[in-house]
């Protein structure tokens, strides 16, 4: 079972994280090697770049392209072909649409848990809020600081973000 | 194709909105829209309450009513989310006083803007690994295993383990069952991918 977990895992990896590793210009130790080729999958070409990259985090840094037996190359080249045909689907299958929903998810994720709140300015949306339920007699029960503080601090976090991003545009009514 | 876009956006409508979800914000939603000077919130409040004058005339839907970095903005679009937000009941852009036009185009625009930045500071690398995801996730809804399929997988896991006396505790059918179907619709999509691809060792 365990095994199988893992084997999982590495195929999640292999359809994710390589997935345009030919883009990749890793500092490689070989020279030339982002543009030697090692294989390639329906024309797509992997190089031995790409190659030592999957190895180097496959074997721990055991084992280099060079190093490997034909029947090993074989395997990796094999391994690696998912992701590409993947990437080259995606590519092909979705609208503009649906890329930039998949980019700007993303993006807002990575905005928002770049940019630090602290506790006192958490505080400080959360008495201002509490007193304007007050003076607005709601009925509803506020809830402790505790457990709304960390809602508070990434709606916080979001309108910094969005705040910036608007700050920026150009919006003009016509 | 419309509920893939849908999908789609939820994605970003969810890290959007589930941050504005807990009861608080709920309940103070009303006395925070006056003050706020968030984009993101179009006071519909306002716009009920005011009975929508005519300012101007209403232009053809495809007039250019609002430009976002360059990118135009068509009435069209601004009817139809005028329409979305306020459940139906305004879907003319045109009527609504300046000040609330631009906001609703703020809002409108968010995604676009957002968008416009991710393609920016986003490396090609990341954008490749993130199509591939939502492709997979697309292709995913397409594909039907059922539980029956997940069942029999496990127990042909489940058989080898113990075959090879296993020590680990196999956890529960319940427990793994969507992880199993996950994995499953994944070989499935691959497989199929895999299945005409012309691989070449160098």
């Amino acid at each position: 079972m365990k095994k199988n977990i893992i084997m999982i895992g590495l195929a999640f990896m292999l359809s994710t994280g390589y997935a345009s590793a030919s883009e990749t210009k890793a500092g490689n130790e070989t020279a030339g090697a982002d543009i030697m080729v090692a294989g390639s999958v329906n024309g797509m070409v992997i190089t031995v770049a790409e190659a030592n990259k999957a190895l180097n985090m496959l074997t721990k840094g055991k084992m280099t392209w060079d190093k490997l037996p034909e029947k090993g190359k074989k395997q990796l080249i094999e391994m690696m072909a998912p992701s590409k045909l993947v990437a080259a689907a995606a590519k092909k299958g979705l609208t503009d649409k649906e890329k930039e929903a998949a980019l700007a998810g993303f993006w807002m994720q990575k905005k928002i848990s770049q940019v630090e709140i602290t506790d006192k300015e958490a505080k400080a949306a959360y008495d201002k809020m509490k007193k304007a339920a007050q003076k607005a007699k709601s009925k509803k029960k506020i809830p402790e600081f505790d457990k709304v503080k960390n809602s508070i601090k990434m709606q916080l976090a979001q309108t910094k973000v969005v705040g910036k991003l608007m700050k920026n545009a150009k919006i003009k009514l016509k | 194709m419309r509920k893939y876009i849908v999908v789609a956006g939820l994605s970003l409508g969810l890290c959007i909105s589930s941050v504005s979800a807990d009861a608080l914000k709920n309940s103070l939603n009303s006395m925070l829209k006056e003050k706020d000077t968030t984009p993101s919130m179009v006071n519909l409040d306002h716009l009920m309450k005011s009975k929508p004058k005519a300012v101007r005339k209403s232009r053809s839907s495809k007039a250019v009513v609002a430009t976002v970095n360059g990118h135009k903005i068509r009435k069209k679009e601004a009817d139809a989310y005028l329409k979305q937000v306020t459940g139906g009941k305004v879907s003319d852009f045109d009527m609504l006083p300046k000040k609330q036009r631009l906001r609703l185009i703020k809002e409108l625009a968010l995604p676009l803007l957002v968008a416009q930045q991710a393609k920016k500071e986003l490396s090609t690398e990341e954008q490749n690994m993130l199509f591939s995801r939502m492709w997979m996730r697309k292709e995913a809804m397409k594909s039907k295993v059922t539980d029956e399929d997940a069942k029999k997988a496990y127990e042909q896991m489940k058989q080898k383990a113990e075959e090879n006396n296993a020590t680990g505790k196999i956890p529960e059918f319940a427990k793994v069952k969507n992880n199993i179907k996950s994995k499953l619709i994944e070989n499935q999509i691959i497989g199929s991918l895999m299945k005409d691809a012309k691989i070449k060792v160098q």
